[in-house]
């Protein structure tokens, strides 16, 4: 639903578009006294609504299509100076314009009103208690979404209508008739697909203004920027954005900087424990070439305890045994014992207690029992 | 498939690309920006877990500096189970004397006490040994005598092989003993 009220200001009149029922109303408005009487009706319609869109009849508005060197440096200057050329009023004027850059130059259409009979307009319907949000050529009511990618054209008005082309949302020109051009002639001027005509005409290829899904284009602004309402919608999306930007910016700032600080106190504490660290360093490999240096000296291992071997062999042996040749192996460490007895299983069973005993050889001469015993070493 | 038509249709395919371009950069910057704050935080992380290491070297420090202590006493007390000299011809010296002297203490006869040398170059601070061959006569208690008073030496001196033969009312005793030894670190 629509909250603005569409007026489109006519040589005779206005006409007041009802924001839910889209009916045209056409009143007729001599002088003062427009702002209270659309007050009026609003109150009769029971509409709440205070913003207005006004739309100029094009034979109000003067319009120029030229062109512009693709050199230009400022667009809006050169505008303004060819302005003051071309522009039929003596009295200050509001103008707005658009410029298509092309392959050789730019393409300016400019539209010019005198700036009073604007002014007075918006006063008067500031008075009733209005605010007017944009005030735009009538063409641009027409202007539809719908139409994008399509050329169209437009015949305002009924004895000698203009024609507006357009491609899209675009203003292409605008070309006065002198008489009600045919739909062939149309066509061929313009190239456009479709035609839409204001009036009644024959020719049912003509299709009918309130058949367009009207979208309201945005060009040719000439509300005086003196009584633009600040775009308080963009100004507080802007303000969001920059928020944004900044709450993006600081949140990255504090976590970069609490990762900074966090990494400088954690590098001052290693650098100030360091030398305490180098010294554990030290003192371990200290304690590694001790423990080294120890083991391998207890590895060298313990005597064989020989005086207590002997003790026990002289102990153990029996009185009928001799030795001839007790001696200890190199490489296994067992004690070999050779020598004579009577009885050599007497021998060897004392000799038990001492190890294990391996009898090696025995070996009888003369009425006795020569031996060779292994005791190894547990 | 899902066509996208309808909205390429109402949307200004320029500014739609530039919406496009611009979400990228912001998504791509976005994506940098949080790849080195991951870096740095992990980073950070890497040192703390080095920290925590190097404190808890620190707090085992005193524990680290008795052990370190008691190793050292223990390493001198059982240094002494070495010879030291420096050389090996000094050491060799060294341990003939003393066996010399333990022979002679205990009544036996020296037949022959003669070090035997190995060829390896012995470096300063490393341990090595050295093996004296022995010759002796004498009785068994002697025999007993000179182990006893061997066994008492500070020096470490392993006996590796003996044999002990009857000779001439008495015993012929063939003895390899081992000595270890280490050479003095030279004066710098």
């Amino acid at each position: 639903m629509k909250d603005v009220i569409e007026i489109i200001f006519k040589k005779n009149g206005s006409a007041w578009i009802h924001p839910q029922q889209g009916e045209d109303l056409l009143i007729e408005v001599a002088g003062k006294g427009l702002g209270k009487q659309l007050a009026a009706f609003c109150v009769e319609r029971g509409l709440g609504i205070t913003s207005l869109i006004l739309y100029l009849d094009e034979d109000l508005l003067y319009f120029k299509k030229f062109q512009l060197p693709l050199k230009t440096a400022n667009l809006k200057e050169a505008v303004g100076y060819q302005l003051s050329l071309l522009a039929p009023f003596a009295e200050p004027c509001l103008h707005s314009f658009t410029a298509v850059r092309k392959t050789e130059a730019y393409d300016v259409l400019l539209y010019a009103i005198q700036a009073g009979q604007v002014e007075s307009m918006v006063e008067d319907l500031l008075a009733g208690g209005f605010q007017v949000t944009a005030v735009f050529p009538e063409s641009q009511r027409y202007v539809s979404g719908k139409l994008k990618k399509t050329k169209w054209a437009l015949l305002l008005g009924d004895q000698s209508p203009k024609m507006l082309s357009f491609e899209g949302n675009q203003l292409q020109d605008r070309v006065l008739c002198r008489t009600g051009p045919s739909f062939e002639d149309v066509i061929t001027f313009s190239g456009a697909e479709i035609v839409f005509s204001s009036g009644r005409p024959e020719d049912d290829r003509f299709q009918q203004l309130n058949t367009i899904e009207k979208t309201g284009g945005k060009q040719f602004n000439l509300l005086p920027a003196s009584y633009r309402r600040p775009d308080f919608f963009r100004m507080i999306l802007i303000v969001l954005v920059v928020l944004n930007i900044l709450a993006a910016i600081s949140v990255a700032g504090i976590k970069g900087y609490q990762v900074w600080s966090r990494s400088k106190s954690i590098e001052a504490e290693i650098t100030s424990i360091l030398p305490q660290v180098k010294e554990t360093e030290a003192l371990r490999v200290r304690e590694k070439s001790l423990e080294k240096s120890i083991t391998r000296i207890e590895n060298l291992g313990r005597n064989f305890d020989l005086i207590r071997f002997l003790e026990k062999l002289t102990t153990v042996l029996p009185k009928t045994a001799y030795l001839d040749q007790i001696r200890m192996d190199k490489k296994t460490g067992a004690i070999h014992i050779q020598g004579f007895t009577e009885n050599i299983s007497m021998l060897t069973k004392k000799l038990q207690k001492l190890g294990d005993t391996t009898l090696k050889s025995t070996r009888r001469r003369k009425n006795k029992t020569y031996f060779h015993v292994e005791i190894s070493r547990k | 498939m899902i066509n996208f038509s309808f909205l390429t249709g109402r949307i200004d395919k320029k500014r739609l690309f530039m919406v496009v371009l611009a979400l990228l950069l912001i998504l791509n910057i976005g994506r940098l920006s949080l790849g080195y704050y991951q870096n740095q935080k992990e980073e950070v992380e890497n040192r703390i877990d080095l920290l925590n290491q190097y404190r808890k070297a620190v707090v085992m420090q005193p524990q680290l500096k008795k052990r370190v202590a008691q190793l050292e006493k223990r390493s001198e007390q059982i240094d002494r189970y070495l010879f030291s000299g420096s050389s090996v011809e000094e050491i060799s010296s060294a341990m003939q004397i003393l066996l010399q002297n333990k022979v002679a203490d205990a009544g036996l006869e020296p037949e022959s006490i003669r070090p035997m040398r190995k060829g390896a170059n012995v470096k300063p601070g490393e341990i090595a040994d050295l093996v004296i061959k022995m010759r002796l006569v004498g009785t068994l208690d002697e025999f007993v005598d000179f182990l006893a008073n061997l066994y008492r030496s500070s020096e470490l001196i392993k006996i590796e092989t003996f044999s002990l033969k009857p000779y001439k009312g008495g015993l012929k005793i063939s003895l390899d003993v081992k000595g270890f030894y280490h050479l003095a670190q030279p004066d710098s």
